[in-house]
């Protein structure tokens, strides 16, 4: 008798148990069945052409295929392939594309999905981190989308992703506080300071809006700055092979010392590291601050907020010392799409890359984003750039950002250029600064082999 | 069945679940955490190399930062620990039906209560430079020269930091306080009472001891709780300005995720086991119960 | 207490400590509400302190509510921490039984385990974790968090075993003699006894569980998976939305917590009550 009621007992818990384990829907193994073409890579998927849609029509309607894209947390990006997706859907009626957020914790969500084999079937990745991802990546190199590419990401001689925009870095500002101020574009690093300090001499707007809180922020100073000033596209390769590249009469130093200027004399406002990237553009776009340093993708993001561009110009960062050098611009690319190696629907994703720089598809796309084309034959309509870039030419600055060696020196230092410079603006000495960093470098440079 | 074989029945059957759910979850993925921590994995490559105590040799020796980290933990640690007198006090007094008492109780739990990114989100609105409430609140009884920047001032940010997770984590020690109390019986009161005992012998004499296992319960949670303190300055300042408000969670999980040191913070991870064993073996010592005997 | 009542200055004291509680506590969430309907500029312009212009500005939270998908937020967690409660119930309770009343060769070793539960920082044993849950085929489901979460912890059996201690050995071994298995007395003796205390536990937990957002970050990327607290950091973002509607997705996530807190709350604090009475 007892014996029963424990084993009833036992029962009940089992039946609880299992509804939890099981009852709830997966929706992770939904085709476990397809895994058969998934080595096969060289067959359907070189067929797409630009209407690739058409050519590899469907051999087996049948089978319904799932496709993930995982991608970043940009608003108009996201809401823009979370409409187009359907489109595809109704060319292929049996595959259907789940647009997932790739929350960006320090990289560490798809870390932990790559060191499971578990990663999307198509996923945004920046180049510096096709060294961590490369093993589980697919060369893309047969596809005609990685062909009229203008900047696909070759990792040892593969094609490992190709980038949706690129774009050049831009000083944002309002004209209308420049004429009332009698400011003019500035040329050179000093001049830039220049212009700043009489922004704030006229004690009516905060000169620079920098949203320091968020680290990321410090970006287009302390990530590009070093690299531009130092002219050298092989920047990151020759600082991974040198112990200690951060002393005096380093570029780096000049740009920290820039930073430490702005800090100390308050050209960024009160507060800056207090603030963060939503209230500093808050600032510049109630006209509250007088210029923003951002990347081409911020336009989109004003026009969102303000509705027009009446009040808006821009000029590229002058990070040069004289007026007579020419003017070098960093200008990258970006959004590289990839596509998992483990993918069960390899193929199909390939299609679905093709069709995703298919120009009816990739047009509306880079207009839709005001960033520029890196597709050959399709040109983005960018009046508003095209109007500040006659106005401040520059030539773009081109870096190759995959080096192997710079990316594992700079993991082994555990150097993360913005959480310096926001060292430096909260006040540490830049002499400590580059101690402790030229240290951990060097340890890093020697370890790594 | 004899109550004898029945009682190893029920002792396995009970006791299955939770424990393989602890073996699976927990004993296994921290036997991996030794396991990597002799090694130089990077946390996602197929291969590692085993490099003996390196990662335990850097984490003591040569990361600055990573100390500076473990003394934010410890000024959560500090400051917690002044408040709990307080909040035992407050306890004692909830202890009662008065008018108004059960809305006191509710209020307190409150914190406890609401989301805990929202309350990050919500204090990050608070410290807010730039018509922020502190700010204005100061400004309005004529203290503005009190105004700081919260969040990035490095002699204050981290203070402001623990006021939020004091204000988070306050209450329910309250409450357990009060859970303890409650199981005192009443009577020993009333005895004591009787033969003329006031108010603070009685609470020195029959609270402190009724209430000792909920102490040890509230220390230990506070010694975890300031070590693992993580999502506060997550969430509210990414650990910035620099590494000035980081947390050694937060600083482990930027050298395990963001620059791929895996190895070097699992050993940081088995440092913080062995400092919150010590950490809680000497409280336990501390109000070990000495007059048993 | 007759001493108690008498007590004026103690009285003040009480009520002093009262009123201050009440607005460190509520003075910053009724901030957040307010700045819910405040309009962007509003919340920029007018004093924090202020009321915003109208209580039915509903736009920020039509825009939190919209991008935020918080209703399936909502059923999600609802569904996560219905389950977790029940089984954790069960699960906590069934060990603390265990633990208290009986005398066996590995309690020790399985009191350390539980200790362990509780040290362990969970963010730096992920992969690993991962892998199983992967592994498993739960990933991607909600099963994943609630395997996590349904285990029991140290602070929940401690709480179990002092409300155990109060309760009398002799009625277990008085439904012993009258021929009751184990089984029977946890389920009609012991359980029923506990459920004060668990309906206490069950709140922090359900709080616990509501507020993570790590675990289902991590294990629930589909976008129909989300609960309210991936909602809410969804809609934040990296580059997201501007503070107003941060307010109205903070005060959309609070509502449902708030809600269950204010209706269960009688029996939460009346449990602890009746706790210490049987006892």
């Amino acid at each position: 008798m007892r014996k029963k009621k424990i084993l009833q007992a036992l029962c009940i818990l089992g039946i609880f148990s299992a509804t939890i384990l099981s009852g709830c829907g997966s929706s992770a193994s939904n085709n476990t069945g397809n895994n058969a073409s998934t080595k096969d890579t060289n067959s359907t998927a070189a067929t797409g052409t630009n209407d690739s849609t058409n050519t590899t029509a469907p051999k087996d309607d049948a089978k319904p295929v799932k496709l993930k894209l995982g991608m970043w947390e940009a608003k108009t990006d996201i809401e823009f392939w979370t409409e187009k997706v359907k489109e595809y859907s109704k060319i292929k009626p049996n595959v259907s594309i789940e647009v997932e957020t790739i929350p960006d914790n320090s990289g560490q969500y798809l870390k932990v999905r790559l060191a499971a084999d578990d990663l999307p079937d198509l996923m945004y990745l920046k180049p510096a981190h096709f060294q961590i991802y490369k093993n589980s990546l697919l060369p893309l190199d047969e596809l005609k989308a990685a062909k009229s590419n203008k900047f696909p990401g070759v990792i040892d001689g593969q094609t490992l992703g190709l980038p949706l925009v690129s774009f050049s870095e831009y000083v944002y500002y309002h004209p209308s506080i420049f004429q009332e101020l009698n400011l003019t574009i500035p040329q050179t690093i000093d001049e830039f300071v220049n212009v700043l300090e009489k922004i704030k001499e006229s004690k009516k707007y905060i000169p620079l809006a920098l949203g320091g809180k968020d680290d990321w922020t410090f970006y287009p100073f302390s990530e590009f700055g070093p690299h531009v000033l130092s002219k050298d596209e092989q920047y990151q390769a020759n600082l991974a092979n040198q112990a200690e590249p951060f002393g005096p009469g380093s570029t780096f130093e000049t740009v920290a010392n820039l930073i430490k200027k702005i800090a100390d004399d308050k050209l960024a406002g009160p507060d800056a590291l207090g603030i963060g990237y939503d209230q500093a553009t808050q600032l510049f776009q109630s006209k509250q601050a007088a210029i923003i340093a951002l990347g081409q993708w911020y336009y989109a993001d004003h026009l969102a907020k303000v509705g027009n561009e009446d009040d808006l110009a821009a000029f590229p960062m002058p990070w040069r010392t004289s007026a007579s050098d020419p003017l070098p611009n960093m200008t990258l690319a970006d959004q590289y799409v990839s596509i998992s190696k483990n993918s069960e629907n390899a193929d199909e994703a390939k299609a679905f890359l093709e069709w995703m720089f298919s120009p009816e598809v990739y047009q509306p796309y880079i207009n839709t984003l005001k960033n520029t084309s890196t597709v050959e034959g399709v040109t983005s309509d960018l009046p508003f750039f095209n109007k500040s870039n006659q106005e401040a030419p520059f030539t773009p600055f081109i870096y190759d950002a995959t080096n192997e060696r710079f990316a594992k020196v700079k993991a082994a230092a555990q150097y993360d250029e913005k959480k310096t410079a926001a060292d430096i603006f909260s006040g540490k000495k830049i002499e400590d600064v580059e101690k402790a960093l030229n240290a951990s470098w060097k340890k890093a440079v020697e370890s790594v082999k | 069945m004899s109550y004898k074989i029945q009682q190893r029945w029920v002792i396995f059957s009970f006791l299955f679940v939770p424990v393989s759910l602890l073996l699976l979850f927990l004993v296994y993925p921290t036997l991996q955490l030794f396991h990597y921590s002799f090694t130089n994995w990077d946390g996602y490559s197929s291969s590692k190399s085993y490099i003996g105590l390196d990662n335990y040799k850097q984490v003591l020796f040569e990361m600055p930062d990573a100390w500076k980290s473990i003394g934010n933990n410890g000024l959560y640690f500090v400051i917690h620990t002044l408040f709990i007198p307080l909040e035992l006090m407050v306890a004692v007094l909830l202890n009662r039906s008065i008018r108004g008492s059960s809305l006191f109780r509710f209020t307190i739990l409150m914190p406890y209560v609401v989301n805990g990114v929202a309350v990050a989100y919500m204090f990050s609105y608070i410290y807010y430079p730039i018509n922020g409430p502190l700010n204005s609140l100061l400004t309005s009884v004529g203290l503005e020269s009190w105004i700081h920047g919260w969040l990035s001032d490095l002699k204050l940010v981290n203070f402001s930091l623990v006021a939020v997770s004091l204000w988070r984590y306050c209450g329910v020690h309250v409450i357990l306080f009060l859970a303890g109390l409650q199981s005192i019986p009443q009577d020993l009161y009333e005895a004591a009472a009787i033969d003329g005992a006031g108010f603070w012998r009685k609470q020195l004499y029959i609270t402190l001891p009724g209430i000792r296992r909920v102490v040890e319960i509230i220390l230990f949670m506070n010694v975890t709780g300031a070590l693992l303190q993580f999502d506060i300055p997550f969430v509210m300042t990414g650990g910035g300005p620099g590494v000035s408000s980081s947390t050694f969670g937060l600083f482990s999980l930027f050298t395990a995720f963001k620059f791929n040191n895996f190895g070097l913070a699992s050993a940081m991870a088995v440092v913080l086991l062995c400092l919150i064993i010590v950490f809680s073996s000497i409280q336990n010592w501390i109000i070990k119960d000495r007059s048993g005997n | 207490m007759n001493g108690w009542k008498r007590n004026l200055p103690g009285k003040a004291v009480y009520y002093f400590m009262f009123v201050l509680i009440v607005v460190i506590v509520f003075v910053p969430i009724a901030l957040v509400v307010f700045g819910a309907f405040k309009t962007r500029t509003e919340l920029f312009e007018t004093a924090p302190f202020s009321l915003p212009g109208s209580f039915l500005n509903m736009s920020n939270f039509k825009l939190a509510y919209e991008q935020g998908d918080m209703l399936r937020g909502l059923w999600n967690t609802t569904v996560i921490v219905t389950l977790t409660l029940m089984g954790n119930a069960i699960l906590g309770t069934m060990t603390a039984y265990i633990l208290n009343r009986f005398q066996f060769r590995m309690k020790k070793a399985v009191y350390a385990l539980f200790l362990m539960a509780m040290i362990i920082p969970a963010y730096t044993t992920e992969i690993a974790r991962f892998q199983i849950i992967h592994s498993i085929g739960m990933y991607d489901s909600l099963s994943a968090p609630i395997s996590i979460y349904i285990g029991t912890d140290i602070m929940q059996i401690y709480i179990y075993m002092q409300f155990l201690e109060k309760i009398s050995n002799q009625l277990d071994e008085s439904a012993m003699l009258d021929g009751a298995s184990y089984g029977r007395i946890f389920r009609s003796i012991i359980f029923p006894l506990l459920l004060p205390a668990t309906a206490t536990l069950a709140i922090l937990k359900s709080v616990t569980v509501m507020n993570d957002v790590y675990v289902p970050f991590l294990y629930m990327p589909s976008n129909e998976l989300v609960t309210l607290s991936t909602a809410l950091m969804k809609f934040v973002g990296a580059r997201g939305s501007d503070l107003s509607a941060l307010c109205a997705g903070i005060v959309l996530v609070l509502i449902p917590s708030t809600a269950v807190y204010v209706v269960f709350q009688r029996y939460i604090f009346k449990g602890l009550m009746d706790g210490a009475v049987k006892g």
